[in-house]
């Protein structure tokens, strides 16, 4: 009896969370699956039911499938080298050595700066007519006129995946050095003991010690890479031409520049299925680890 | 006692319910929505809201922003909330889908009221109706620096083949070390709005987005020549064109990088703040026409107010607007943020006087006067192409397809043939029409 009031206690204190989660995630998302199969314009009242025109057009749109697999190389540009060198700076990080505080927030710096004020910093700094790159490089007799980084098609992609690398490689330097911090300096001391080489104790012990977070900040950076909007919104705006519209840049120009709010809603659908597949390896992942706990 | 108490306290309670809903009661209030968010625009708009409020007591006007690229989506959030603004400034190519979804109210008694806007800005709608009060036009015209066009020896373009002459002549290589120093014209390529200038080139070079039956003819072998004289021109641009927004022509003609630019009168601002001594070498010619054309042009773009039809206050919210284009408001308006920029729309004010002695007009005064002549005189927009209302303008100019494939061209992505039929052949099939 007593079990039974403490459930109906329990669900009771759960209702406001409930509502609150229903309003901001489960609404949303059924009206946007609602909305997908139907053609809306952004200042209709009502549109009408198409069924599923919307997500055929999408698979026989060159756009979408060209902002695929632009968001498939952004995506795993980003997350490898971000892995790598969030990895390699983290354990530098974690070695004794003068002035490391300093080095640890100056290597931070970049992502705690909003993610506006990075683009169009990198923005002029890439400038044709007034920036830094192009002076230093005009000055330096390495180049004769301005090169337009961001007006070329390779040049604005790999401009766009490195100011990504740049910005978000702190989250996996500060994941990997809490777990690192972790890792008790006697497993070391007993390896070195036992005459293992620094890579055998970087293979046994580090790795096998952050492989937990490791796995879970890739699976993280994957979903968020995936998903970035506003840093290439405001440095490319998807171009020049389409070179950089990835997936969630064609989904924003489809709802709100084309004002066409079905097409835009069966796109960010397909966004979503596609993240769900990371979203289960994760909850996988991190299920396992706190059984091994 | 504690019964006194309480007596005492619900008496208060009740006298200030009952006062504040008597003062409710007395208060008509309408919501205004703008995109005017600068700072400077916000305290003009503030300003006439004190004042229309001062001279009617009783009436309160609550403003409402929202940024160009907002305006749209948070408009369309407010129709399906029931909760529209009462007016709204907007822009006019949205106008003929509003009307056909019944959200706006018909305002020709305004605008006879107003009495000096001339017809021609006011956006046809399939019932001849007035469903916008044009607020005011940004005439963008070429820039250019006259000291450099006497130094080449040249007069300033008045064709296509004359313009990309002088483009060439003022591309200027400095032999010694074989760096471009200065750059014949900066052209504005950037996704989303290079739309803008290359539908000026169209309409000078004799073509259309959309005939007079709403057909699709951005694919004309007009269109397609005034997108190859585009790119031709390109070359004699700094580079960066598919980047290249206002704030970098601003930049790069207020540094002297560019000889000539398309620009509305934002500029003249924008060379007080950062070149002053500018000011007196430069002039304006409209946009030279091409060979398939035979007039040159000036694009005069229009914003206008509207009134939703949901309005409870449509007399209030017609005074507001009325107010709003009237005497020092106006002047008030027309002044502040960008001086030139918004050029009065009223007839009247091509000779006002006051306007004119504005400090910050009067010091360009010959080339505002100038440039309201020029949008009198061949001045066009979108929605004024033709008499006949056009229902997909709004929706094919908001479409990704005409930025891109334009900015794929100026990338050299694709031919200017492939770019126009890609345009032309995605708003037939949207819209199912020809």
């Amino acid at each position: 009896m007593l079990q039974k009031k403490d459930n109906i206690m329990g669900f009771c204190l759960l209702i406001p969370a409930l509502i609150l989660v229903s309003m901001l995630i489960f609404y949303p998302l059924i009206n946007a699956v609602y909305l997908s199969f139907r053609s809306q314009l952004i200042y209709e009242l009502k549109g009408r039911f198409i069924g599923l025109a919307n997500y055929i057009e999408i698979l026989q749109e060159e756009e979408f499938r060209n902002a695929l697999s632009l968001s498939i190389i952004w995506t795993a540009a980003n997350v490898i080298a971000q892995v790598l060198l969030g990895v390699s700076a983290a354990l530098l990080l974690n070695e004794d050595f003068k002035g490391r505080a300093l080095a640890r927030a100056l290597v931070l710096l970049p992502f705690f700066m909003p993610t506006i004020s990075i683009a169009l910093m990198w923005k002029w700094l890439l400038n044709e007519s007034c920036g830094i790159f192009n002076y230093t490089l005009m000055q330096l007799n390495i180049i004769s006129k301005p090169i337009s980084w961001l007006g070329n098609a390779r040049s604005a992609l790999f401009c766009v995946i490195y100011i990504g690398i740049w910005r978000f490689t702190p989250f996996v330097i500060i994941s990997i050095l809490a777990r690192l911090q972790t890792i008790p300096r006697e497993l070391y001391e007993a390896a070195e003991i036992d005459g293992a080489s620094k890579w055998s104790q970087f293979r046994y012990i580090t790795l096998a010690e952050i492989k937990g977070v490791l796995l879970v900040v890739i699976l993280l950076r994957t979903m968020f890479m995936f998903k970035k909007l506003d840093m290439l919104l405001i440095l490319t705006n998807g171009g020049p031409g389409t070179s950089t519209q990835t997936l969630p840049v064609l989904v924003y120009k489809s709802a709100f520049a084309a004002m066409r709010l079905g097409k835009g809603a069966a796109d960010s659908i397909v966004i979503l299925l596609i993240v769900t597949i990371f979203v289960i390896l994760y909850m996988r992942i991190t299920g396992k680890s706190q059984e091994e706990v | 006692m504690k019964k006194f108490l309480i007596m005492i306290i619900s008496i208060t309670l009740i006298s200030i319910s009952v006062l504040c809903l008597q003062g409710f009661a007395n208060t008509i209030s309408i919501s205004y929505l703008t995109p005017e968010t600068d700072p400077k625009s916000m305290a003009v708009d503030n300003d006439i809201i004190k004042r229309f409020e001062e001279i009617h007591p009783g009436v309160k006007v609550n403003i409402q922003h929202a940024n160009l690229q907002d305006v749209l989506p948070k408009l369309a959030a407010q129709l399906r909330a029931g909760t529209a603004p009462d007016v709204a400034f907007f822009s006019p190519r949205m106008v003929p889908g509003l009307v056909e979804q019944g959200f706006l109210l018909p305002l020709g008694d305004l605008f006879e009221d107003i009495g000096d806007i001339p017809r021609k800005f006011v956006t046809p709608t399939l019932d001849h109706k007035i469903y916008d009060i044009p607020i005011h036009m940004e005439s963008r015209v070429l820039y250019y620096r006259k000291d450099r066009f006497e130094k080449a020896g040249i007069k300033p373009p008045t064709t296509f083949d004359e313009w990309l002459k002088a483009a060439d002549a003022l591309t200027v290589v400095n032999e010694g070390d074989g760096k471009i120093d200065q750059y014949g014209i900066g052209i504005y390529g950037g996704m989303p709005s290079n739309y803008f200038q290359f539908s000026s080139m169209l309409w000078a070079n004799g073509a259309e987005l959309f005939d007079e039956n709403n057909n699709v003819v951005i694919d004309s072998p007009e269109a397609i020549e005034a997108l190859e004289f585009w790119g031709k021109l390109a070359k004699f641009a700094p580079p960066g064109v598919v980047n290249t927004k206002n704030t970098e022509l601003t930049m790069q003609f207020c540094e002297g990088v560019i000889s000539m630019v398309r620009f509305p009168g934002r500029l003249l601002t924008n060379i007080d703040r950062y070149n002053p001594e500018l000011a007196s070498k430069i002039d304006i010619v409209p946009t030279p026409f091409g060979p398939s054309g035979n007039a040159p042009l000036v694009h005069a773009c229009i914003n206008s107010f509207i009134v939703f039809s949901g309005t409870k206050y449509p007399e209030i919210s017609k005074e507001f607007i009325k107010f709003y284009m009237s005497g020092e408001q106006y002047l008030e308006y027309l002044t502040t943020a960008a001086p030139g920029h918004a050029l009065p729309i009223r007839s009247s004010w091509l000779d006002n006087p006051e306007y004119f002695e504005f400090p910050a007009i009067k010091k360009h005064a010959d080339i505002i006067r100038k440039s309201m002549e020029l949008a009198n005189k061949y001045g066009t927009d979108f929605q004024l192409r033709h008499d006949t209302v056009n229902p997909y303008l709004g929706e094919a100019l908001s479409m990704p397809v005409l930025s891109t494939e334009l900015n794929k061209f100026l990338a050299g992505h694709v031919t200017a043939e492939q770019a126009l039929k890609k345009i032309a052949n995605n708003w037939r099939k949207r819209f199912g029409i020809k």
